[in-house]
């Protein structure tokens, strides 16, 4: 990443109006005054004064000062930082809806994720954001808001100019388009239908029809200013959607020109709540989810299978009832998170050709964990364990909840099952409905 | 020392408007002080007519000379530098009729008199601070103000903090204590809630200084991120005088933005001329909770093992068991005063050492606080007051409410874990939080403030007040490594690690009030006055956290080492600026009429907002001086009526679209979307008539006090949704709204018996608030949880789904359940139901009853009761019990139950009606009896006065309320009234001792 973000102090340095924001020139509403005359020596000796309601912000930017291209780095860094704390609570919020994760807590606002209820389509699934860091956490202003900060980096950028803007332009907007891509990944799999930039709704097709775009943005900037980092992850995110939209020779064109071994991680820290691994903290440290019995000491042919480690812990969650079960795959608060890998690139490859290229790519991706090979002919049982390779090599990716949409893999517990102490049933959905706050807010829908 | 370094810093540099400054100064110094004439001086004393006891504290004034001196403790006054011939000296006391008596002054001589004042139920000559300088007298202003005796109170009721003092003593002003835990303090809500949003709490002022008035701060104990200790309740009782109320818009458009709640004034106590006379009161007793196996009651299991139905009072089985979870605090306190002085300068000074403890070990506090007030009055066109106040206090604080903690182990206790170690408790028996976990807070504070009367001239009189409030809190929360065993069990691998938190919060209130007067009388009949005035506010919050995990040894305490650590800080700032005018006309001093118009700017206005204009009228009529009135039980009768404005600001910083700084993934800064903001952001405006009258009936003994009042808030600020696909979070501030808000207050005093050995005073007050939500903008409604602002209805309602109809199956489900379809529709299926309207939140009525018997003059007996009904709460705990738990005896017996109720009991959350019950209680508020040892008692140990009181708080609540207290909330809630594992109000038991000296 050669981005050089700024810091908030350069904003203000940036800004013509600087840390102060001035309520107005009490001298430009001095007519005003003239009606109370009789208490006119205060007012002449306020003349003298501009700066009687004026106050400091000093933990606030004014939007104002981010429409500076001076501020373009930041702006981008401030997207990737939006995706990114994004990413873990998407990680989650699907881990729950899916069969990944399994709640531990008490806080019914939680319930409805692992529940698979959303029935009325209100709650902290919708109105959370990024700095609800404790037990309840949101998913769909998180997912917006990282799209809308990378929309709208994307729409400054191609407005301002390259003189005006600190560093390469158009490796700002190589990433800015990348990261905007990948929020409409996250939009379009985990909901049932979107809204960006408070405008109609949309089905999923539409919105990766979006991040399609996006990505190609990303892929041919990226490529011009060899920057091949952000164009392969692009093309793993357009063959992602282009899968997605049911175009599968496209979807593998892009995914074979993948290299072996690459890589875009999301970063975390423990600089912050919000900019630490969400997955982590939630499962390993807090203990407010558990991995799902589906994904409890998995095995290939009797081998443990490290590509998806979990441990009980013992412990019981604060339901008084759910035993939890840490992950392994991110076992420190700074551990990334992968966003585009080749090994997804080439699991779209094995599940569009099937056949032994299939069989090969498992047991490429097997070799880089001495696991036993898989062997077979069955283009069935290929296409199964395609879909189990993809549960294990992706997991706790956020790839899982879409996989159960477009494979019809079984829910699990079944619709119906008795929500285990907290009362209700699970339910049948497996994408989170638009938000009512989107819905009552936003009139073009 | 008190200043912190940031306070040191900041002052260095707050004078931002010193030309303000030098032209209040200017005008000060324009006018000469005028010369003495010939004088003499006036000497007597104010006895009271029955009991001829000394009146102490009484105004003694000069007439015409608009200047006088209050009686000292054995009632005597003396006004020194009194012009020669004729004059007319007038007394005046809270509760006494006013007396004038005319007195010659001989040049250099000394004249004597004495008054003997009768009591009266009603009072229309004290002075009330209205915001205009010098006070102003009750019969000119047209609104009501509710002035409530502290030093006549503490004599007799059990008051421990500045919420006891206010408590029912204040038609209207309803105190909502939400939790017992000491320290903590009550919501003020005065004449309903006028806005959606924004604070509801009244602005308060401690000798014309605005103060720190947070309901509840420190740290988050209860949960659902609240903390509760009060801001109020560090103003010590025992320093304050009164305390005036002014109750709407109507009274306080002079105060201008913020104060659309109303104002409660504190003044504090002041030195009367004379020898020093020391006071020394203390203070011994007890808190508990009352009945605690009885209400918290009990849970149940179906034992799988046995299939029999086991019952658990984990109250009771730690009671037996020799560890009650609940103990008997101690409560004790220490007060010494002195005042006294010369007719030039006279203090009053007071330290005052306060310790009280909880029913949990963690919860206690201990305050020390001290005042010093000087008045110097260094000739008659000069009064300075000075005033200056401490308060250093350490809280810890219990755990109670929300999730976690012993409360919440405690009622959702379970028999399946009897037989383990947790002896029933759901997570943690109480001792392993007690000896890991004492969150406190420390806290700072100082007040003070100078103020300057100046009368140049006869016709002129101005004043400057210039004072600050400076809060400095220090939150800590320190948790070490655990390593005992027996108290691991019950913790995570994590939190067996450890963790901490600090954090500093440093609030400074500063204020600068100029006011002038000119009284001019046109004729002799007609008295003109003209204020004026200018007040400007700076209010700053600075605050500094940090936090971490992990200790990597036992014994470690502090932040820093802690092996992951953050950190934290914010600042917020507002200002405003306002300037007032206001003529009042009065008619031989029986009819006056008033009109006033203040302009305000305030730094939270949208940048696109001009000025607001606040106005006011009041007329006032004291109708039984006029030559007509011939009405034989109605003595003294006056008729009132005010119209105002006034307004709330919005929040700090709403109007600004914002990105919030925050850390990137990777380390490095980042900022994300804060607010959208608001540009043309205004402030609420509140608009209120009130209509009322005060009468004295039957030779004064029986006074009734009326007022019917009807507000509204206009451009009420409503957090308007914001569409998450737009990037912003949360929502945006804008003035759509509009509430109304009616009633009337009523305040009886009679004066039953009075007599040389007997004195029967009887007091009611009674209170309704009608409340109605106008408009809403576009919205059919807004949902806050389980309430609902929806127009037509009152303030956040209750809005639920509600069952009409259900069968039980054979297995003990409720079936075929059908609920309310909303007004004239037939029922429906649950899931197709609208939420239907089940009550207000708050009261509608609130009241009390009190009365005091005074035997052989030495003997005090009192009681009073208050009630508060109308209204409907949520209980929570039973929610949490029956449908999260399933603990309850719905949950084992089904077939015991009404379908109805199983309904919802047996429903995932989406059906509560069963919890929504009648919240309306009255309880056995406060009960003394106080016995003034005869004076050759208290002589023996060198005593003018000595007194003991027993007294009890808190004794019986009468009340359908199925939660453990009808008065239990989250204090930090706006709206929201909901009791879940609340500390109940504790009942407490006090023997105060109170000598003179």
């Amino acid at each position: 990443m050669s981005l050089h973000p700024m810091t908030v102090t350069d904003v203000y340095a940036n800004s013509e109006r600087g840390r102060k924001m001035n309520r107005g020139n009490i001298r430009d509403r001095l007519d005003s005054w003239g009606r109370a005359a009789v208490l006119l020596p205060l007012i002449v000796a306020l003349v003298g004064c501009d700066s009687f309601l004026e106050v400091e912000a000093p933990s606030q930017v004014i939007a104002e000062d981010l429409e500076n291209p001076a501020n373009a780095p930041l702006v981008v860094a401030s997207s990737i930082a939006d995706f990114e704390c994004a990413l873990g609570f998407y990680i989650l919020s699907s881990g729950l809806l899916g069969d990944q994760l399994i709640d531990t807590q008490l806080a019914a606002a939680t319930w409805d994720y692992d529940r698979r209820g959303f029935a009325n389509a209100r709650g902290a699934y919708a109105d959370n954001t990024c700095n609800s860091t404790g037990n309840i956490f949101g998913v769909y202003r998180p997912v917006s808001t990282a799209r809308w900060a990378a929309d709208n980096a994307l729409r400054n950028l191609q407005n301002w100019s390259d003189d005006e803007v600190p560093g390469d332009r158009s490796e700002l907007i190589a990433t800015a388009a990348a990261y905007s891509g990948y929020s409409h990944v996250l939009l379009g799999e985990g909901f049932c239908s979107a809204a960006v930039d408070v405008g109609p709704e949309l089905t999923p097709d539409q919105v990766f029809q979006r991040a399609e775009e996006r990505f190609t943005t990303a892929i041919e900037t990226g490529q011009a200013v060899g920057r091949s980092d952000l164009a392969n992850m692009a093309r793993v995110g357009r063959a992602r959607v282009r899968l997605n939209m049911g175009r599968a020779a496209d979807a593998v064109a892009d995914a074979r020109q993948v290299p072996e071994g690459f890589e875009k991680m999301a970063n975390y820290s423990t600089a912050s709540a919000r900019s630490g691994n969400h997955p982590y903290r939630w499962v390993n440290r807090f203990g407010w989810a558990s991995v799902g019995p589906l994904f409890q000491e998995l095995e290939v042919d009797g081998v443990p299978d490290p590509r998806v480690p979990v441990t009980n812990t013992g412990q019981t969650g604060a339901d008084a009832f759910t035993t939890v079960w840490s992950q392994g795959k991110y076992p420190t608060e700074g551990t990334p998170i992968p966003i585009a890998t080749w090994r997804e690139a080439q699991l779209i490859i094995a599940e569009v050709e099937g056949g032994q290229e299939a069989v090969g790519i498992i047991n490429a991706l097997r070799d880089r964990h001495d696991l036993p090979h898989f062997e077979s002919t069955d283009p069935e049982e290929i296409r199964a364990q395609v879909i189990e390779e993809r549960q294990r090599e992706l997991f706790l990716e956020g790839q899982h909840i879409y996989d159960i949409s477009r494979f019809d893999l079984p829910l699990n517990p079944a619709p119906g099952t008795p929500f285990p102490v907290k009362g209700g049933t699970y339910g049948s959905t497996t994408c989170l409905p638009l938000p009512e706050v989107e819905r009552e807010n936003n009139p073009n829908l | 020392m008190f200043l912190t370094r940031r306070s040191r810093t900041r002052m260095s540099t707050k004078h931002r408007g010193p030309s303000v400054l030098l032209a209040v100064v200017g005008a000060f110094l324009l006018f000469p002080t005028a010369a003495h004439a010939q004088s003499g001086t006036v000497t007597g004393q104010v006895l009271g007519a029955q009991d001829e006891r000394p009146l102490t504290g009484a105004q003694v004034l000069l007439v015409g000379a608009d200047r006088g001196t209050i009686a000292g403790a054995d009632g005597s006054f003396t006004i020194q530098n009194v012009p020669a011939g004729e004059q007319q000296v007038q007394v005046r006391m809270i509760g006494y009729r006013t007396s004038t008596q005319a007195v010659t002054v001989a040049a250099g001589g000394e004249a004597r008199i004495e008054f003997r004042l009768s009591q009266s139920a009603i009072d229309l000559d004290g002075i009330v601070v209205t915001g205009t300088p010098g006070g102003t007298e009750r019969r000119a202003i047209g609104n009501v103000v509710t002035r409530i005796d502290a030093a006549e109170t503490l004599e007799v009721a059990p008051i421990t903090t500045m919420a006891d003092l206010l408590n029912a003593r204040a038609p209207g002003v309803v105190m909502q204590p939400g939790t017992g835990m000491i320290g903590s303090g009550p919501r003020v809500r005065i004449r309903g809630a006028a806005s959606f949003s924004l604070n509801d709490q009244p602005l308060i002022y401690i000798d014309g200084v605005r103060v720190n008035n947070d309901v509840a701060s420190g740290l988050s104990v209860q949960g659902f991120g609240s903390g509760v200790v009060s801001r109020m309740n560090d103003i010590n009782p025992n320093d304050i005088e009164s305390i005036e109320v002014i109750k709407g818009p109507a009274a306080a458009t002079l105060y201008g933005t913020e104060a659309s709640n109303g104002v409660i004034q504190i003044i504090t106590k002041r030195g009367v001329q004379g020898a020093p006379e020391f006071n020394a009161r203390i203070r011994q007793g007890a808190n508990w909770f009352q009945d605690p196996a009885g209400r918290v009651g009990e849970t149940y299991w179906r034992n799988p093992e046995t299939g029999q139905v086991e019952s658990l009072n984990i109250v009771q089985q730690e009671i037996d068991r020799g560890t009650p979870i609940f103990t008997t605090g101690h409560n004790q306190a220490y007060h010494l005063n002195v005042s006294g002085g010369a007719e030039m300068i006279r203090y009053y000074a007071s330290m005052d050492y306060e310790s009280n403890e909880g029913i949990e070990p963690t919860n206690y506090q201990d305050k020390l606080s001290g005042r010093l007030n000087l008045s110097v009055d260094p000739n008659d066109q000069w009064d300075i007051d000075l005033s200056f106040g401490l308060t250093n206090s350490s809280t810890g604080l219990t755990f109670e409410a929300g999730a976690g903690g012993i409360w919440f182990s405690t009622i959702f206790n379970t028999p399946a874990l009897r037989d383990t170690p947790n002896r029933g408790f759901l997570f943690t028996p109480p001792e392993a939080v007690w000896a890991v976990q004492a969150p406190k807070q420390d806290v700072r504070r100082a007040t003070s403030n100078v103020q300057v009367t100046h009368q140049p001239l006869g016709w002129f009189r101005q004043r400057l007040s210039v004072g600050m409030d400076l809060t400095a809190e220090q939150d800590e929360s320190i948790i070490e490594r655990i390593v005992d065993p027996e108290i691991a069990q019950f913790f995570s691998a994590s939190a067996q690690q450890g963790s901490g938190f600090v954090s500093t919060r440093d609030v400074d209130y500063r204020t600068f009030d100029y006011s002038g007067a000119v009284t001019l009388d046109p004729t002799p009949d007609i008295r003109s006055t003209t204020t004026f005035g200018a007040q400007y506010y700076r209010t700053f919050t600075e605050a500094v956290a940090a936090d971490g995990n992990g200790f990597p040894a036992p014994g470690l305490r502090t932040v820093d080492a802690l092996a992951q650590t953050f950190g934290g800080s914010v600042y917020f700032e507002e200002k405003s600026l306002g300037f007032f005018a206001q003529q009042q006309f009065g008619w031989k001093d029986r009819l006056f009429l008033t009109g006033a118009v203040r302009a305000d700017d305030h730094s939270s206005f949208g940048e696109d907002f001009e000025i607001i204009y606040y106005p006011k009228a009041s007329l006032s009529w004291v109708m039984s001086e006029e030559p007509f009135w011939n009405v034989g039980f109605m003595d003294n009768v006056r008729v009132r009526t005010a119209y105002g404005h006034t307004g709330q600001s919005p929040q700090t910083f709403a109007a600004l679209r914002t990105f919030q700084p925050v850390t990137g993934g990777d380390g490095s800064p980042a900022v994300t979307p804060q607010f959208l903001g608001n540009p043309e952001l205004a402030p609420e405006r509140g608009e209120e008539i009130e209509l009322g009258f005060e009468a004295g009936l039957l030779e004064d003994r029986l006074g009734v006090d009326f007022t019917w009042y009807h507000q509204s808030t206009t451009d009420a600020i409503l957090n308007r949704g914001v569409a998450p696909s737009g990037g912003f979070p949360g929502s945006q501030v804008v003035n759509l709204g509009a509430i109304q808000n009616s009633g009337y207050e009523l305040q009886l005093r009679g004066l039953a018996v009075q007599r040389s050995n007997v004195d029967w005073e009887l007091n009611f007050n009674l209170s309704s608030n009608e409340s109605e939500v106008l408009d809403i903008g576009d919205e059919d409604r807004i949902v806050i949880g389980s309430q609902a602002h929806v127009v037509g209805f009152p303030v956040a309602g209750w809005f639920r789904r509600k069952v009409v109809s259900a069968d039980l199956d054979s297995e003990g489900r409720a079936i075929n359940i059908m609920c309310d379809g909303g007004p004239g529709q037939a029922a429906v299926a649950c899931d197709d139901a609208p939420r239907v309207y089940q009550g207000r939140a708050s009261p509608k009525y609130e009241g009390s009853v009190s009365t005091t018997l005074t035997l052989f003059q030495n003997l005090r007996l009192y009681a009073l009761v208050d009630f508060k009904t109308g209204h409907v709460g949520f209980d929570n705990t039973t929610r949490a019990r029956c449908q999260i738990f399933l603990n309850c005896l719905e949950n084992m017996h089904p077939e015991d139950f009404d379908p109805v109720r199983l309904a919802d009991v047996q429903s995932p959350g989406t059906l509560v009606s069963f919890i929504l019950n009648d919240a309306s209680f009255a309880k056995f508020r406060e009960l003394s009896a106080s016995y003034t040892l005869p004076g050759e008692w208290s002589e023996r140990f060198g005593a003018s006065r000595a007194s003991i009181t027993l007294a009890g708080r808190n004794l019986h609540t009468w009340t359908n309320w199925t939660g453990i207290d009808p008065e239990s909330f989250f204090v930090t809630q706006l709206h929201t009234r909901l009791e879940q594992n609340n500390t109940p109000q504790l009942t407490q038991f006090v023997a105060t001792m109170n000598v003179s000296f």
